[in-house]
């Protein structure tokens, strides 16, 4: 049973970048472009881990990590944030909501695949 | 994989340029609406995707370019700069070249002409105006490596690594699993032994599911090196307590991991026995070599430093988890000591005094006697001897960072006590200073920090309501400043509550209602004795010891400190010290026949005291100086000299404590660093009087002890001190003050 | 200290299914309780865990320790595939004390 991550993020190159490392590495990968549109499309499936950009329209990475947190089919899925270098307080306030794993852009593909398999059970 | 490359490249392509006409139109919108913060956060989000997607394309260029714009644009988002036209005008012309970046480069896969070039150099020139500069300075480290060599029989013969792991209870509602880690790690090598220690997991009917109690001893072989094995932990890190030993590693840094677990020493030795991470001698030998160093340690280096460690454990821990510190601890463990009495010292350093004045005097003689080669070589000796002395001065310095990592566990326990959550920052902790600057630093420190967790950082709660992290921070850094010891202290609380400390000071008398205060005037009220701002007395910082303690302790090193507090951002406390309480620059005058130091950071400034002012000042023992009245001492009098007629008077002015008199003396004879002696026991009793040096020509100069002088004077005079003097309109509002009491 | 039902012959037997996560966990930690209210002996079959992450390793050492307590035992039999990947990478056989037969299951997580 393959494992399924959810990217969020508004860019529609670093989601299909993440999707193609993923999914060549056997995961099963689902795109969201935002906090709100990663809400509505969960509907309850089990996820095994989010990828989250931080600066997003509509809804932001803090404010979804933050539903997801009080989400209580979600509340333990590990969450990982996609910051850019310097963005020292958004990252904290990410972990102060609860996202302890974070990514720093740009992202090599070998990277990335590492922090998921640290953290996907 | 290139075909599927060359299409999310079109795609990359597609959306900066969406990006770009998004950035546009939100720009041209704020040029009518400046405030709008929509477009603002739409500009700022435009500039964050382009750079982050271009990185993933190696687009360097670009995100080099792009990033300065992002960080800009980050500022004018927190309102930290305003936006108006000029700035639009700016970012607009970026846009544009953003755009010509995205054709060259990606587009059209070749180099931007010269042309391209030196416009990105005028736009990066004029970003640079807007461009912030961090506040906070990190002191650059120098690294340095020390090779040592190792007898090989204080190394473990284990020839794998040794991880050491006990996770937060909270890990899993972090939605981390250990699981999952130490699966990732088997990829980096073999798990060749494994103990799951389940001391701490309680009966099935106690258990809280989301609570992890289990911790693990590994023995895994792997050629990765350190970084990369802990990197498998690095989400965690922070909470938990995670060792990683590399394969030989030295016993004593086992026997350290024994001692810092938390289950019993006997339990974790048993296991590390069993699962062939030590031998059994390498065990015993690790104990026995421990206990030596305890039973012999008379409070010398490698004693206290044990000593230490073992009060501070988590703080160890804390630091050891941190890559770069780590790799400065294994630098200081492997740095050899040799222990050498602080007598030992003390006399040598005493001698080397002695040497300095000796060959000034010798240096003096030489110059008068007109030969030249003697001269030479006199001035060579001194120079030497100049150099020893900062040598042997540096045998008495030691770094602040021992001082400062005690104060994490402070930090921690207190803040749970008050119900806060507070993280203590520590930068510069390889800051030298003098020993015994070093132990009289640390109580000053520990109120200074406990006050901020007591009254500047809020709770939680009120925290969030005001817009900020639940979690305080607290940051202690220290740095060299030209001869001196910088020491600060911030947080990013509630700031002072000027209002209160106006009220409290009016209250207490220390001011009149009527005093026209400047903000850094108001905040160093709370140094002043009897001084609580505390609504609400607390176990820890209403105990009656107040800042006033903090700031004559301070004094008494010959230091001084500052506070400066913005509301609702957080307060910042500076302490300057000297680095060495065994030299001072000094201040040299003359009264009659005998010389005095005053201690050069206290003078403020010399005036002279003109024949017409004398007979009054003589009868009043008080000067008008530009309408602020300074008391005077009369050095003459005070030592009782013979009263003779000098020619001329002047006066210096000192400063301490935030009082100021006027010190009467016959000549200035200019600034001279000197090594203090301290006085015999038959002078203790000695007022006005800290110590005493040897001039160069062989006499003897005491050195004044300008405090005690000063709190002389205003006892005799019985009136308050002018504790905030220095600006002539608030001098005024003093004399009103004074002329209302008396 | 000791149950009556103590030397019970027949042990209680609980299958337990699906995933052993802390999503689940409060609701497994209950069952296995109820079951040892009523004897402190215990049989878990583990051969429908489709996944079981730290949460449900706890659950099942922290059963053990209580069956322990009062006098029983909780045996575990049937392991998964993936329940002994988990016993394995943690080297628990030890602690459970358990023979480990691999049932027919196959449910090797992927990645």
């Amino acid at each position: 049973m393959a494992k399924t991550v959810m990217i969020i993020d508004d860019s529609a190159s670093i989601r299909q970048v993440v999707s193609l490392t993923l999914i060549g590495a056997g995961y099963d990968v689902q795109e969201a472009s935002d906090g709100k549109d990663a809400l509505n499309k969960l509907k309850g499936q089990k996820i095994n881990l989010f990828i989250s950009d931080v600066n997003m329209p509509h809804m932001d990475g803090i404010s979804l990590v933050k539903s997801l947190k009080g989400h209580p089919d979600y509340k333990f899925t590990p969450i990982v944030m996609l910051t850019t270098e310097g963005a020292e307080a958004k990252k904290q306030e990410g972990q102060a909501a609860g996202a302890k794993a974070w990514i720093v852009k740009p992202f090599q593909p070998a990277q990335l695949l590492k922090v998921v398999s640290m953290l996907v059970i | 994989m290139s075909n599927e490359f060359e299409q999310i490249l079109q795609t990359f392509i597609q959306e900066t340029k969406e990006q770009l006409q998004s950035m546009e139109t939100s720009l041209l919108h704020l040029e009518s609406e400046p405030a709008n913060s929509e477009a603002i956060a739409a500009v700022f989000r435009a500039a964050h995707t382009i750079k982050g997607s271009a990185g993933l394309f190696g687009l360097d260029q670009m995100v080099g370019f792009t990033h300065i714009l992002e960080d800009i644009l980050d500022h004018v988002r927190d309102g930290d700069i305003a936006i108006n036209k000029t700035l639009i005008a700016l970012l607009l012309e970026c846009s544009d070249h953003i755009y010509e970046l995205l054709k060259v480069t990606a587009i059209e896969d070749t180099e931007m002409s010269p042309q391209a070039l030196e416009r990105e150099q005028q736009l990066r020139q004029r970003l640079r105006a807007y461009q912030i500069a961090d506040i906070v300075s990190v002191p650059a480290e120098v690294e340095t490596v020390v090779e040592t060599v190792e007898c090989e029989h204080d190394l473990v013969a284990s020839d794998l690594w040794h991880i050491s792991l006990r996770f937060s209870a909270d890990v899993l509602r972090s939605g981390m699993d250990p699981l999952a880690m130490l699966r990732y790690l088997t990829t980096l090598g073999r798990i060749i032994s494994i103990t799951s220690i389940a001391d701490r997991l309680p009966l099935l009917t106690e258990l809280d599911t989301e609570t992890y109690y289990l911790g693990f001893e590994i023995d895994f072989a792997s050629d990765a090196d350190k970084a990369t094995i802990a990197e498998v932990f690095e989400f965690v890190r922070e909470d938990s307590v995670i060792h990683i030993l590399p394969p030989h590693s030295k016993i004593a840094e086992y026997i350290q991991l024994i001692q810092i677990l938390p289950e019993a020493d006997s339990r974790v030795g048993e296991i590390l026995v069993q699962s062939g991470a030590l031998t059994a001698q390498e065990l015993a030998l690790g104990l026995e070599q421990q206990q030596a160093v305890r039973s012999e340690g008379t409070a010398e280096l490698l004693g206290e430093i044990l000593v230490e460690k073992g009060a501070v454990e988590l703080a160890v821990l804390q630091t050891a988890l941190d890559k770069q510190s780590s790799a400065k601890e294994q630098k200081r463990r492997e740095n050899n000591y040799i222990r050498v009495q602080a007598d030992k010292l003390d006399r040598l350093i005493n001698l080397v005094g002695e040497l300095v004045i000796a060959s000034a005097g010798t240096r003096l003689i030489a110059q008068n006697s007109q030969n030249t080669t003697f001269y030479e070589s006199a001035l060579g000796v001194t120079d030497l001897v100049e150099e020893i002395r900062d040598g042997a001065l540096r045998l008495r310095m030691v770094p602040i960072g021992d001082t400062f990592s005690r104060f994490q566990r402070v930090v921690r326990d207190i803040s749970h006590e008050l119900g806060k959550e507070i993280e203590l920052r520590i930068s510069g902790a390889d800051t030298e200073v003098d020993k015994t600057v070093v132990e009289k630093i640390s109580d000053p420190l520990m109120h200074l920090l406990r006050n901020s967790m007591d009254h500047g950082i809020e709770s939680p709660e009120r925290r969030v309501a005001a817009g900020k992290f639940p979690r305080g921070k607290l940051s202690l850094n220290a740095y060299h400043d030209s001869g001196n010891i910088m020491i600060e202290i911030a947080d990013d609380g509630a700031g002072l509550n000027r209002q209160r400390i106006l009220e409290k000071a009016i209250e207490r008398n220390l001011i009149s209602p009527d005093a026209v205060l400047s903000e850094a005037e108001i905040d160093n009220l709370i140094f002043e004795p009897g001084f609580s701002t505390a609504e609400r007395v607390t176990s820890l910082s209403g105990r009656g010891v107040g800042m006033d303690v903090v700031k004559r302790n301070i004094t008494a090193l010959r230091g001084t400190i500052q506070i400066s507090s913005r509301p609702g951002e957080g307060t910042l406390v500076r302490i300057r010290l000297p680095l060495t309480l065994a030299i001072i620059d000094g201040f040299l005058v003359g009264v009659g026949s005998s010389n005095y130091v005053v201690p050069l950071d206290l003078v403020q400034e010399c005036v002279e005291l003109a024949e017409a002012e004398r007979a009054a000042a003589k009868q009043q023992h008080i000067l008008n100086l530009r309408g602020e009245v300074l008391p005077l001492i009369f050095l003459r009098h005070h030592f009782g000299l013979e009263d003779g007629q000098p020619r001329r008077a002047n006066v210096v002015v000192v400063r301490s404590a935030g009082c100021k008199a006027g010190l009467v003396v016959d000549e200035l004879l200019g600034e001279f660093q000197t090594v203090i002696k301290p006085l015999g026991k038959l002078f203790s009793g000695l007022r006005g009087v800290s110590g005493s040096t040897i001039l160069g020509d062989g006499s003897v100069a005491l050195i004044l002890d300008a405090q005690s002088l000063i709190q002389l004077i205003m006892q005799k005079e019985n009136h308050n001190p002018d504790w905030y003097g220095g600006e002539a309109g608030v001098g005024r509002t003093q004399q009103d003050y004074r002329g209302t009491l008396q | 200290m000791s149950k009556p039902k103590k030397s019970a012959p027949v042990a209680d037997h609980l299958a337990l299914r699906g995933e052993l996560t802390i999503y689940s966990a409060d609701t497994v930690r209950a069952q296995i309780l109820e079951c040892l209210q009523k004897g402190a002996e215990l049989e878990l079959d583990l051969r429908e865990v489709t996944g079981i992450d730290s949460a449900g390793v706890q659950i099942l050492m922290a059963a053990k320790l209580e069956a322990h307590k009062f006098g029983g035992d909780v045996r575990l039999v049937g392991h998964s595939q993936s329940v002994f990947d988990v016993f394995e990478l943690l080297n628990l056989s030890a602690f459970f004390g358990d023979p480990v037969l691999l049932t027919g299951d196959a449910n090797r997580s992927s990645p």
